[in-house]
């Protein structure tokens, strides 16, 4: 008698265990799923700010020896000679603020990281040089800056 | 037909109210647990936890903070609109709308300023309540996990704060927005949280959205559901962490709490002490019965002076202190300096010195030891045999001094590092002496 209700009670554990087990489990793949999709759903796919690569005219180039500041894309064009110009980030490499040219180089004012005219950090936290810019130059008489590049300093590019 | 009245009154009024307001244990227990916001406390709380000294009523005040943050929040999101789309003004749209709010509307202002000056304090007060449970000891004897429930309401508070300070989208929002989420990029993994974070690969509509988003739904339901966990705990530990006898303590007298009259059927018996019999290793068991006074009138009482008193701080301090507003957010412009919330001050003077360690591992580690610290604790004791008695809910205990000693000592260090960030640092974060501060600040 005793050994019957202990297989009944072991039949029913059984059972207790399928059904817990099924119901557990699938409220965790719910939540699996769940998280996996609400996750995919966040990541942005399309960014809405300024384009990573922009277009300048050869002509709208600075003079020889002289520079010019592009604010909206946060970039220095350098025109060393003729026919070598460069571009130089002017995001900080510290923590992204936007650096101010200064006599001596660069100057940041979040956290005052200082580089010198080829963007090398002389004295501040920035862990890093200065990003320089690939640039290739485009049918039309343009050249095409890809500020999403990050290049040695004194990296100039013939036009 | 006076009489006929009266008696419907009285029907009318049972059907709202089960109780009158007389002196008997029965009444008084009945207004707390007959009502659906009384009930969170218990019946009877031991007559220590009255006492100012025990908590100088900082939880009650934080929370109070949080419901003065909801209302003025929503009244805000009535005028509010995240976005950046230029208005008629020429101005971004949530921008346009600060404008709105601090010079148009009837108490517009007033309002802005209480939910700003409430944040502030809000985390201020979190902080210095959190000193508090950690200088009594209150997080042991069981009570360990709420401390940890603790840390992460303490975070909370910081996020939503943090959420909050983009949306008027002016200069000081949009840079210390960008600062912070740039030591993000530094952590392992922290540029996929970003660009969740953000939307987008810069601080832009997508981010203002999403932090708004996050602002008024996302976390205020999240720190809604902990602070219910955080008071219910309390509440199923016997209330707060104190000394096994305090039968030698000074405290209220009884006869302070309010008259009792006994209409129980049986004249000796005490019905709602039943706990007295039961056995266990949960922290509540150890109630002294003989301590415990009704939670009506004196502790109710006790909350509202309290949330009062904090109310009409904040009501002075808005009158007499305007939030600052600057310039609309220009990305290409940084503010100099530009300085995160103050409560992010000591971060960013420890992220001028090294990027990674100040603002990633010093913070993390610091975040993780504190809200581990009773396990920490409890691993040492038990490693070391330590046979130590643990005595929650007094200040200063002899037995804490090396823990009181170092939390209090990285406290100090973090408000000198505030302190440092917000009144010694000038433009490019050079060192400056407060008086010679000429633009920024740190609202």
């Amino acid at each position: 008698m005793e050994n019957k209700e202990n297989k009944e009670n072991k039949k029913m554990d059984r059972r207790e265990f399928m059904v817990n087990s099924a119901v557990f489990g699938l409220l965790g793949a719910l939540f699996a799923v769940g998280s996996g999709a609400v996750y995919k759903f966040l990541k942005p796919v399309v960014s809405y700010q300024t384009p990573k690569k922009f277009r300048l005219n050869i002509k709208d180039l600075p003079p020889v020896g002289d520079e010019l500041i592009f604010q909206e894309q946060k970039t220095l064009v350098r025109r060393k000679s003729l026919s070598e110009v460069a571009a130089i980030s002017l995001v900080c490499t510290h923590l992204g603020c936007i650096v101010n040219k200064v006599a001596t180089g660069f100057l940041c004012p979040c956290h005052g990281s200082q580089y010198d005219n080829e963007g090398l950090v002389v004295g501040g936290p920035a862990p890093k040089t200065l990003s320089w810019h690939f640039i290739k130059v485009i049918p039309g008489n343009q050249i095409e800056i890809d500020t999403g590049t990050s290049l040695a300093e004194n990296t100039f590019f013939k036009i | 037909m006076k009489e006929l009245i009266q008696l419907y009154l009285k029907k009318v009024y049972y059907t709202v109210m089960r109780h009158g307001f007389d002196k008997t244990g029965l009444t008084k227990s009945k207004i707390i647990f007959s009502n659906l916001f009384l009930h969170i406390h218990p019946v009877k709380v031991h007559r220590r936890s009255l006492m100012f000294k025990t908590t100088m009523g900082l939880g009650v005040m934080s929370l109070a903070l949080f419901i003065i943050l909801t209302i003025t929040g929503v009244l805000i999101m009535f005028h509010y609109v995240p976005s950046i789309a230029l208005g008629p003004d020429n101005l971004p749209d949530a921008y346009g709308r600060m404008l709105n709010l601090r010079s148009n509307l009837f108490w517009g202002g007033f309002i802005r300023n209480m939910h700003r000056w409430s944040a502030h304090a809000m985390v201020a007060v979190v902080a210095m309540h959190m000193l508090r449970v950690f200088l009594t000891g209150s997080y042991r004897n069981g009570r360990e996990f709420n401390w940890v429930i603790g840390v992460i309401l303490g975070l909370l508070t910081i996020l939503l704060s943090y959420t909050g300070y983009l949306l008027p989208w002016d200069q000081l929002a949009y840079w210390g927005v960008k600062v912070g989420t740039e030591i993000a990029k530094i952590a392992p993994g922290g540029d996929l949280i970003r660009g969740i974070l953000l939307g987008d690969n810069d601080v832009g509509q997508e981010a203002l959205l999403r932090f708004y988003v996050l602002h008024v739904a996302v976390l205020p339901i999240i720190i809604s559901i902990f602070i219910a966990i955080h008071l219910f705990r309390i509440r199923k530990d016997g209330g707060l962490g104190r000394p096994a006898d305090t039968s030698q303590e000074k405290l209220i007298p009884v006869s302070d709490c309010g008259r009792v009259e006994n209409n129980s059927f049986f004249k000796s018996c005490r019905s709602y002490q039943l706990v007295e019999f039961v056995e266990g290793t949960e922290p509540k068991v150890n109630e002294e019965v003989e301590q415990m006074v009704f939670a009506w009138p004196k502790l109710i009482v006790r909350e509202i002076i309290v949330t009062l008193l904090i109310t009409v701080l904040m009501v002075i301090f808005s009158i007499m202190f305007d939030a600052g507003l600057e310039g609309p957010a220009d990305p290409n412009h940084p503010t100099n300096p530009s300085k995160a919330p103050w409560y992010f001050l000591g971060l960013q003077e420890l992220v001028s010195y090294h990027g990674f360690i100040g603002g990633v591992l010093i913070p993390g580690l610091l975040v993780v030891l504190v809200a581990l610290v009773p396990y920490i604790e409890m691993f040492i004791e038990t490693g070391l045999k330590l046979n130590r008695k643990i005595v929650s809910g007094v200040w200063f205990h002899k037995e804490r001094l090396l823990e009181n000693s170092i939390f209090l000592s990285l406290y100090i260090i973090m408000i000198f590092l505030i302190i440092m960030g917000t009144f010694f640092r000038g433009e490019n974060w050079s060192f400056v002496y407060p008086f010679a501060i000429q633009s920024g600040g740190g609202h």
